[in-house]
Order: structure tokens, then sequence, then C-alpha cells
């Protein structure tokens, strides 16, 4: 499947739907792309490479860049246009990455928590067999970010008294979301996205850290299975992860997917 | 506690669970030996911290020969993507390939066998699969990435 969409066909995409470009300001190339005050500002590009997506947010101060995927690229607009919408808060426990409709729950877990039966429950959830092939892709992405907030958070943030943190997945009949929510508000964004610039530039066996603390390589992992990737905090309060994936898929299904990244600033 | 037991059933080494940052703990488990065999017919995943450990084990095993045998696919998956998670002193013996059956929903394990299948740096045509009632079921997997590990 391929998701391909050129300029004239972003052009028409864009005039065909309906936000308010008072508070959306969506532009079309990354080539003299300029932010504009007082609006989100969303680039909508096409046939970025993982590492050219990655460096555009790193390096050009860009928030949010999207590209037609499995998760198509007029319903990524719609749901940043929601965004801005009033009482819309990317941090709260109840705030949807998926539309309406979808099947929803959240999994408390602490920093003792066992990993492997928290991760069985959210796939008995999402009627995914968790020995099957494809689990794997939502097992390895729940791992991480789970670990993220049992392991790194924590380390990151040292005395913090909250060791509550949530799990919340999401899916429909072609799209599953995973949001790993915490309260020690460690992550530092441009920490992670060089990690998966890294991992992306020098392979995953050069990118390991085998000194202390992670691995390194966790941020790579978690970017390779998503379509969508979604980092934020509020410093020293929360921090909420998400992803957004094909559900039951198989790995054909990953192949040609054209990723998206969100940075949700406070 | 580690995720990962690890337990010697004859002259196997049998994987059980997750390998991941806990792994350290039960590695003391292998003895070095001229030639080692590990089954991972029980191995479930392996993540960021497990796949660091684990190439601390190939290196610490550097003097061994090493035969992995039943391996699943999210240890095939790492082996293509991370280089030196088989190093050169190890061989796979056997692994499992995924076929699906997308009317009925349905997934096969097929297990390939080395010098039955595949040898090194050939993979031998892949066999049809079908699925219980006799439909023909479709590989799961993207030949080119799935079968680099042997074609190197």
């Amino acid at each position: 499947m391929d998701y391909k969409l050129d300029l004239a066909g972003r052009q028409n995409l864009v005039k065909s739907l309906k936000y308010d470009d008072k508070k959306l300001h969506i532009a079309l190339s990354h080539k003299g792309f300029a932010n504009t005050a007082n609006r989100m500002n969303v680039l909508f590009e096409d046939q970025l490479t993982e590492s050219q997506l990655v460096q555009l947010v790193m390096y050009r101060d860009l928030r949010h860049v999207i590209q037609n995927s499995v998760q198509s690229a007029g319903e990524k607009i719609e749901f940043l246009s929601n965004l801005m919408g009033p009482n819309k808060d990317f941090f709260a426990l109840e705030f949807n990455m998926l539309e309406e409709g979808s099947a929803t729950e959240i999994f408390e877990f602490t920093t003792t928590t066992n990993r492997q039966e928290l991760i069985a429950k959210v796939c008995e959830f999402c009627l995914i067999e968790p020995d099957s092939a494809r689990a794997i892709r939502p097992v390895e992405t729940m791992e991480e970010l789970i670990m993220n907030a049992q392991i790194n958070a924590p380390m990151l943030r040292q005395g913090s008294v909250s060791a509550r943190s949530f799990i919340k997945v999401e899916y429909s009949d072609t799209l599953m979301a995973i949001s790993v929510i915490d309260y020690y508000g460690s992550l530092d964004w441009k920490k992670f996205l060089k990690k998966i610039e890294n991992g992306l530039a020098l392979g995953l066996d050069k990118a390991l850290n085998f000194g202390r603390g992670g691995a390194g390589i966790g941020s790579t992992i978690i970017f390779k299975n998503c379509d969508s990737l979604f980092l934020g905090a509020v410093p020293s309060k929360k921090t909420r992860v998400s992803v957004i994936m094909p559900y039951k898929a198989p790995d054909k299904k990953f192949e040609n997917i054209q990723k998206s990244i969100h940075i949700m600033d406070t | 506690m580690s995720r990962c037991e690890i337990k010697k059933v004859g002259s196997e080494y049998m994987f059980d669970g997750t390998i991941d940052e806990s792994f350290a703990t039960v590695v003391n488990e292998i003895k070095p030996e001229p030639v080692l065999k590990f089954n991972f017919k029980n191995l479930k995943s392996i993540n960021s911290t497990g796949i660091r450990e684990w190439i601390k084990l190939m290196q610490k095993l550097s003097a061994s020969s090493i035969e992995l045998y039943e391996c699943p696919k999210p240890f095939i998956d790492q082996a293509n993507m991370v280089q030196g998670f088989i190093p050169a002193n190890a061989r796979v013996m056997s692994f499992y390939v995924p076929y699906y059956n997308e009317d009925n929903e349905t997934e096969k394990k097929v297990l390939l066998v080395y010098g039955q299948h595949y040898t090194e740096g050939k993979l031998n045509p892949l066999p049809p699969v079908n699925d219980d009632q006799g439909a023909p079921m479709e590989l799961d997997v993207i030949e080119s990435k799935y079968f680099k590990f042997i074609k190197g």
C-alpha cells in the first residue's frame, strides 16, 4: 500500500478540510517554512525519510510534522484541529488519541508492577494474542514505554513522590493508540529524538549504551513501530508519550508507513 | 527476579520469558562449554535493555560455539535489526516463520531447520502452508527483511 500524496494532492486535501486557519497554520513544504505566531504550525510533507523527519523536528523548530499514512493526513489534521478546541488537554488521562467510538481502557501501574502481567492485561483488552506475530510491535512498544515510566523517569527525577503511572490503550478497526502517562515530567523530547537520530544513523548496535542507565535504543524501537509519535512533558509534573500504529497488522503494513511526529509543548 | 528463566534440560539451555534488564541476574546459570545449545521456543520478547544484556552474554561466551534452536520472531527481528546480535561463533539452527490466513484470522508458526530449509547464505523455496481446514496461508513477514540474517 502506497501512502504518497504529492503537492497537488496535499493542496486539494487541505482545501477540502474544515479547520480554523486562525488557529491552525498548515504548510505544505519544509522549504521556506516559517512558524507563524499564535497558531499551531503544522508541516504537511510527503516522502520524508525517517531521519529527515526527526531532523526537521529537532533542528528546524517544528512541532508538528505530518504525512499521509495508515492514519490518513485528513484524520491527522482533524485531530490537531480538535486539539486546539476548548478544554482539550493532551496530558489529561481522558484525552483520546483515536476517533470517538474506539475501544478505550486505562490501566494503572507503579514502579513495582509486573510488566508482563500488565502487558498481558492490555493485550487481552485489545483482543490481541500476546504470543502472535502481529502482537510483537505493540508488545515491544508497551515494554519500552512502561519501562521508561518505571525505571528511567523516576531515576531522572529523584525524590518524586508520585509512583502512579497509567497506560491508556485505544483501538479501532485499523488503528491502535498506546499512551503512557507518568507524573515525573522528566521527558526531554530533544534527547529522545537525538537517540532516535543516532539509532537510525549508526544502527542499533552502535547506538547501544553499554554503560549505566537505559540501553539508549528504546526510543528508536518505539519510533520504528509507530505511524505517529507524540511527545509531551510538563517539566517535573507529567509526561505523556503516545503512539498511533496499525492494529493487528502484518509487517507488510508497516513497510510504507510515512511517519509523523508531534511535540506537545506546554 | 528475572523475567527470563534459564533451565538446562539435557544438553540444551531452555529460555523462558522475556529478556530484559533483569537478564544479567540469570546468565550465570550458563556455564561456558565448547558447544552451547540454546532453545528459545518459550522466549516471549526482548526489550532494548535485553538486547544489551544479550550482546554482553555473547561477548562473554565468545570462546564457545553456540547453536540457537527454535528462535521465535522477536528473536529473529532483533537479529535482523542489530548487527552482532548473532555473532560469528553462533548459528541459528532452527527458527519460526509466521503464516496467516486473513479470512479466518488464524496464525501458524512453521519451523525452518538448518540443512533442510536453509544453509549458510541460502534459503530454499519456502514450503506451502495450509491451515487446519486446508486453506492456503500467506507468509506473514516481509521475505527480504525476515530472512536477511541467512542471506547476510
